[in-house]
């Protein structure tokens, strides 16, 4: 559904994304992992065209999509969150989610319908009325979930949501990511925590220095000496033979 | 809380009927609703969506000036004038947002800054239409199509007309769409796009509603001045009024430019009369030190602080309602 052809990208020079193709399918949930600096989030950034790619193409549902502005993609069916996560601080949570619900939802009562419902799938709806300063981190993160999910995507993109949290909230968010790919949403995400990504994902995708090392199942994945190279360096793997 | 603003709009009504024989305090009270509305006006971009626009003595310029141009040469009825100046205005306003949008902080204020000061220059210099620095003068003819009186009651009436105009669009726009559109982009410009928020639209929309707005209060003034010239209406002092009195009285709420307005004007007016006489500038030694003081002590703005105090309030009294009736139950 998702498909990046050849895509690159370079600031001041400096090589981010070399050349990536990669392809994520449609009721699956794809991970992304790389060492830090590998150029995750850039692909997110250029996915959703906050970046301006360099080179290449990118489709979704066959149709190119980059050089559309942020809002035409994520009405196509593309959403997001943010790895330093972006709530409204300044507004409720219910209003953070009410703005999104907005693209599908021209009348207001509709939206402020389908944002309870969202804030009730994500065990936020006790908070609606709080600021969204006022939640914590884990919630915030959630609250950026709700956020994406009140715009109906076909695609949701999740930039490292498990970040900080502890082994029962991560277990929480694992349990919450696989219902939202039950009801039909194909997710993408990025995540370091390697449990809860060779758990989740059918397809995993290694980045590092910007170019594609490896793809495949997890079991192919974690077997794969290029990977463990990357991962642990050109010792461990020297030493191993 | 509905209440709460019509019951602050039903006092200012009592105070101007209570003052209607003295022309002073009719004058102060004339230039806080005036200035009140146009605060609001303001409000709607710089508070809403967080663009602090300096330019917007621009638009009550060219409300001023389009009205009484079409006045004196043409014989058109200042209110006919006003609603051109305000489509003139709305259109520019909707222009300027369109190159200065894609500026961010501080590089937007020094291009709306640029902006107001061209028009000035404008103004100054374009003698064979505005007569430049000279001015114009209104023909002192009175009569309500004519939009000119004798007495300062009407002008009160227009003027407070003209701020619950400004007010109701404001709360309006606060429960619709767009409202929720521009704290959105005001929060976060990036996460609000990922959303599928048109932040560039919503904006270039809240120009043109706030810009119209402020043209329309440009007339009132002219009209209430019988005369205008360029630093009286372009002025970077008119241009910096309006954020500061959105800021003090509270930004991004409706009624905080209401509040704003109701202490400052009165205060430049009122030490002018005071010790303006007395040691020259003094008076605006001590404005700047009130407003330092008054921004230091509540830097979120007079509004909402009452607001605060209103709903502890209602609160003690509610708790104490309750209190009685547990009482009689038992």
């Amino acid at each position: 559904m998702l498909e990046l052809k050849k895509v690159s990208k370079a600031f001041d020079g400096l090589k981010a994304v070399k050349e990536v193709s990669l392809e994520v399918e449609a009721d699956r949930i794809t991970g992304l992992i790389g060492p830090n600096g590998a150029g995750k989030t850039t692909i997110f950034n250029l996915v959703t065209n906050l970046y301006k790619l360099d080179q290449g193409e990118i489709v979704f549902n066959s149709k190119i999509i980059n050089g559309l502005a942020p809002e035409r993609i994520c009405e196509m069916g593309i959403s997001r969150t943010f790895q330093l996560v972006k709530t409204f601080n300044n507004l409720s949570v219910e209003k953070n989610v009410v703005i999104a619900a907005l693209l599908r939802n021209t009348r207001m009562n509709d939206a402020y319908e389908k944002a309870g419902e969202v804030l009730n799938f994500l065990n936020l709806y006790h908070h609606r009325d709080k600021y969204a300063k006022n939640l914590n981190l884990c919630e915030r993160k959630r609250l950026e979930v709700a956020r994406a999910l009140a715009t109906d995507p076909k695609l949701l993109l999740l930039d490292e949501v498990m970040c900080g949290l502890n082994p029962t909230e991560i277990k929480d968010v694992m349990k919450t990511i696989v219902n939202i790919n039950k009801t039909g949403v194909g997710i993408f995400l990025i995540e370091h925590i390697m449990s809860a990504v060779m758990h989740l994902s059918e397809k995993i995708i290694v980045l590092n220095h910007g170019e594609k090392l490896a793809e495949g199942s997890s079991m192919e994945i974690s077997k794969n000496p290029e990977v463990v190279k990357a991962y642990l360096g050109e010792e461990y793997s020297l030493v191993e033979s | 809380m509905r209440k709460f603003d019509a019951g602050i709009f039903l006092i200012m009504l009592i105070f101007m009927l209570l003052y209607n024989s003295n022309n002073f305090v009719m004058g102060i009270i004339f230039q806080a609703l005036l200035w009140a509305a146009l605060a609001g006006s303001w409000n709607i971009l710089g508070g809403f969506a967080g663009q602090f626009s300096i330019a917007h003595s621009a638009f009550i310029g060219i409300g001023a000036y389009t009205s009484s141009l079409l006045y004196i040469h043409l014989g058109v009825s200042p209110w006919l004038g006003m609603l051109a100046g305000a489509a003139i205005s709305c259109m520019i306003g909707i222009f300027l947002g369109a190159i200065c949008f894609k500026l961010k902080g501080h590089f937007f204020v020094l291009a709306t800054l640029a902006f107001g000061q061209l028009m000035l220059i404008i103004a100054v210099y374009w003698r064979s239409l505005t007569k430049g620095s000279e001015g114009l003068s209104l023909p002192f003819n009175t009569g309500f199509l004519l939009m000119a009186f004798t007495n300062r009651l009407p002008y009160v009436i227009i003027a407070f007309l003209y701020l619950v105009l400004v007010i109701s669009v404001t709360i309006y726009i606060d429960k619709s769409k767009l409202g929720y559109f521009l704290t959105a982009y005001r929060e976060d410009d990036d996460a609000a796009r990922i959303v599928g928020v048109n932040t560039f639209r919503a904006r270039l929309l809240a120009s043109g509603i706030s810009s119209s707005l402020a043209a329309v209060g440009g007339t009132l003034y002219a009209q209430y001045m019988f005369y205008i010239d360029p630093i009286n209406v372009f002025g970077i002092n008119i241009a910096a009024q309006a954020p500061l009195i959105a800021i003090v009285g509270g930004l991004g709420t409706s009624m905080g430019p209401v509040f704003g307005a109701i202490l400052i004007l009165p205060l430049t007016q009122l030490l002018r009369a005071w010790v303006g006489g007395s040691l020259h500038g003094l008076h605006l030694i001590i404005y700047g030190v009130i407003l330092i003081i008054v921004l230091f002590l509540i830097p979120e703005g007079l509004y909402p602080r009452f607001q605060q105090a209103f709903y502890r309030l209602i609160k003690r009294e509610e708790k104490n309602a309750g209190t009685k009736k547990s009482v009689k139950g038992v």
